[in-house]
């Protein structure tokens, strides 16, 4: 299963879905996007990690980089997240702490 | 020792297709379903880890592990290059988009029911265990 990534824009927030595996060898691709998307401009992200399949910590570390590079434009970055599996990556680095985590995406929206 | 192994490439294409070996080796040995996605972490941790290093190195030397059901459960061992990246004295200087790397033992460490890093003689030995049934 390869990564998918898929960016819209809804009001000031930009929406990023991102879909099955995000690992050492994937992880590069959602780099580049999210540093993509801060070079156009895209201060505020969400990230919909609703359809991923599989997460590991350079994975976490790609989205940590993430933020630094929003906060530092002062902007946020937030995750969709409700699959314990991923959740659980989350909870065990402590990670939960930083990010805010949202069940769906229409909470991570309002 | 378990007795299945395993040697690949030290490049992050090979990752995948090792975790999937071993999760379906870990499911036949009887490990629980919600087991064996930490046993497919746990691997992949581990290979990222030594994939990482062995760049670091500059080496192309290959990385083997060994697994399957042992009396201590479901047991699997990577063996590579000890790499700058699992170096402690390293851990405080992260690359511009990498955690600590020592994140990826704090997760192995969580996800496992034991687990012990044993560098010997310029290789490193990462083994961990988790429980059948």
């Amino acid at each position: 299963v390869e990564l998918t990534l898929e960016h819209r824009t809804q009001g000031d927030v930009t929406v990023l879905d991102v879909g099955g595996e995000v690992d050492v060898y994937t992880a590069p691709k959602l780099r580049e996007k999210l540093v993509e998307l801060v070079s156009d401009g895209h201060y505020n992200i969400v990230v919909d990690m609703t359809k991923v399949e599989f997460l590991d910590s350079t994975g976490l570390g790609v989205l940590v980089g993430g933020l630094k590079r929003v906060r530092s434009h002062n902007g946020g970055l937030e995750l969709v997240c409700n699959q314990e599996r991923i959740l659980k990556i989350f909870r065990i680095t402590g990670l939960t702490k930083v990010f805010p985590i949202h069940d769906t995406l229409e909470e991570a929206l309002s | 020792m378990p007795s299945v192994e395993l040697r690949i490439p030290p490049d992050p294409a090979y990752v995948g297709l090792a975790r999937l070996v071993v999760a379906q080796a870990a499911r036949q040995a009887g490990v629980p379903q919600d087991r064996v996605e930490d046993v497919k972490i746990a691997v992949d941790e581990a290979l990222a880890n030594a994939v990482r290093g062995q760049a670091a190195l500059g080496s192309s030397a290959p990385i083997d592990l060994a697994f399957g059901a042992t009396d201590l459960g479901f047991e699997v061992v990577v063996r590579a290059l000890e790499g700058p990246a699992t170096d402690a004295d390293s851990a405080d200087q992260p690359g511009p988009d990498l955690l600590d790397p020592k994140l990826s033992l704090t997760l192995i460490e969580g996800l496992t029911d034991d687990m012990s890093y044993e560098p010997e003689g310029g290789t490193v030995s990462l083994r961990f265990v988790i429980g059948l049934g």
